[in-house]
């Protein structure tokens, strides 16, 4: 029920105006609410994608998306430079997906306002995916295996940005990559 | 490299053989047509995913609550570290100077360490960043009270010491004649006002950027959903000023800032307040929500406006000698720590919301929003 008036830094926010403000000066202040909603249209269905791949729990990544957004766009220095965002977006979201940090989420998810009926919206899509044959191969690969894999063939990343995302060395990426291409071949071959 | 899937859904191409095991025994040049048929499937299995439709707003509401929540542990940290940078000066100098009081200095300015340090190492450690952020957290309310405490003890060294430094923060004795005021509702229920303070003394000093808002439930109104926020562009409060990005106001000997504020009640009824008027007032109703209802069933004293009621809690607002059954919300403004609490408007037929304040203005004229 209290709250300090926003703390001025100088030159943060007014760094993040000067690109768009000839757009719409109504919105110029603003802008980090823009690019929100930029990102959104943009990256919201693919990281949700992402993070289906990625999670066992198909039903959470909606959560896990949610909580990547307001991660890194509460943050400011993370979103003054826009082409940066879904780098650091899709890092949140592979970190996040693992299950220790998950877990704190559910904590946070508890403490804040609940968002109103999120599972139940897209139920039909999410029992689909639990279906699908590659979803059930991915479940056997090695974590690591898994995010290398989603990482290069759904984000459509280079092996260098996997590296830099997962924070292993680039002999790790392929390692990892053509490890968890032979893991799903074979269970892929099981579940034919 | 990007694949379209054409029209065909994966069902068929599940149906055909292994599309993995099926092309792998193309040769490995560049990328083989398995990695290819991966990322084919990889789209197809997670085609039908589309956000919830309340997703981005409830993104538009989060951001501002937790950026909100990390600056308060910034703030607390930087109070923290202020105190040190004051006390800690203040501690040689008494232990140098005289041997006598040295001891009780000493032991006064130590003590005051204490308290922030303690506060600056429980902020964090909430909500922190896995990718290796600083780590924010909840930093809870008192946090944000710290900074005045920070605030005023650093101000006397900077105006004892030198007179072409920055012009420091006001103390609580330099801001005074407080004054608020409040428009009527609009169409939404949406009301409108604002606080005034002057720099009553004769030097100038800028605002301290700890001053708070306090929004206090009264009658059936519920303290647990009503929250104070900062005002963000786009956000419901659209009549506020846009927060501008200048930087600390300074003011003159005599003149005034404003903090602008408006009120937002919540979606379920008018005010915010449940349709049918039957709820009780919440147990854990605060002291002050109390206090007024005693003031209300204390017929003898049927002043008509804002009697101090010497029951109530002190920073309680005008009396709302209404109905106990309706509720609203007193609101009041803190400048700095120890100065004079200004005593805000009260908004009936209120019962949970949201108040959104600014940062402090200039004044511009004599007479804002009546």
């Amino acid at each position: 029920m209290i709250a300090p008036w926003p703390v001025r830094v100088t030159g943060d926010s007014s760094s993040t105006t000067s690109d768009s403000r000839d757009t719409d000066t109504a919105m110029a202040v603003g802008t980090t609410v823009d690019h929100l909603t930029e990102t959104y249209r943009a990256h919201y269905r693919s990281l949700l994608g992402l993070a289906a791949l990625l999670l066992d729990d198909t039903a959470s990544c909606e959560d896990v998306v949610q909580e990547a957004f307001i991660r890194v766009h509460s943050a400011r220095s993370r979103v003054r430079d826009p082409e940066k965002t879904l780098a650091y977006l899709r890092q949140t979201v592979v970190n996040l997906s693992r299950s220790a940090l998950r877990r704190r989420i559910l904590g946070l998810k508890l403490l804040s306002k609940p968002m109103p009926d999120m599972a139940s919206a897209e139920e039909g899509a999410y029992e689909l995916l639990e279906r699908d044959q590659l979803k059930a191969a991915m479940r056997t690969l090695q974590r690591r295996q898994r995010e290398v894999l989603v990482l290069r063939y759904f984000a459509d990343m280079t092996e260098a940005q996997v590296a830099d995302t997962l924070g292993i060395s680039l002999g790790s990426v392929k390692a990892y990559g053509s490890r968890g291409l032979a893991a799903l071949r074979v269970a892929m071959e099981a579940t034919a | 490299m990007t694949t379209p899937h054409g029209p065909d859904d994966p069902h068929t191409m599940d149906q055909q053989n292994n599309p993995l095991s099926s092309h792998s025994e193309e040769p490995l040049g560049g990328e083989s047509a398995e990695e290819a048929a991966l990322r084919v499937l990889m789209r197809d299995a997670v085609q039908g995913l589309h956000g919830s439709p309340a997703a981005l707003d409830h993104l538009r509401q989060a951001i501002p609550v937790r950026r909100q929540r990390r600056r308060q542990a910034l703030v607390g940290a930087a109070a923290a570290l202020l105190l040190m940078g004051a006390a800690v000066p203040a501690l040689i100098r008494a232990a140098g100077t005289t041997n006598g009081s040295s001891t009780t200095a000493a032991s006064v300015s130590a003590s005051h360490t204490g308290s922030p340090e303690t506060d600056g190492h429980t902020s964090p450690g909430g909500a922190d960043d896995p990718s290796g952020h600083a780590p924010p957290g909840p930093g809870g309310d008192p946090s944000a009270q710290h900074p005045t405490a920070g605030g005023t003890p650093t101000a006397e060294p900077t105006t004892a010491g030198g007179t072409g430094g920055p012009v420091p923060d006001c103390s609580s004795a330099q801001l005074g004649q407080g004054a608020s005021g409040a428009d009527a509702p609009d169409a939404g229920g949406r009301v409108y006002g604002w606080f005034r303070v002057a720099n009553v003394s004769d030097t100038a000093c800028t605002v301290p950027s700890g001053g708070v808002v306090q929004a206090l439930a009264q009658g059936s109104a519920d303290p647990s959903r009503i929250q104070v926020v900062s005002h963000t562009a786009g956000d419901a409060a659209s009549g506020l000023p846009a927060p501008d990005t200048a930087g600390p106001l300074l003011l003159k000997p005599g003149e005034d800032y404003e903090v602008a504020f408006a009120w937002v009640p919540d979606g379920s009824g008018p005010g915010g307040c449940p349709v049918p008027s039957t709820p009780p007032p919440s147990p854990t109703a605060t002291p002050t929500a109390t206090g007024t209802a005693g003031s209300g069933t204390d017929a003898g004293s049927t002043d008509a406006n804002g009697a101090p009621a010497g029951t109530g809690g002190s920073s309680a607002a005008g009396d709302t000698p209404a109905a106990p059954a309706s509720g609203s919300v007193s609101l009041n403004h803190t400048p700095a720590a120890g100065a004079p609490v200004v005593t805000g408007p009260v908004i009936k037929d209120a019962c949970a919301g949201t108040v959104y304040t600014t940062a402090p203005l200039p004044a511009t004229n004599g007479t804002p929003a009546s």
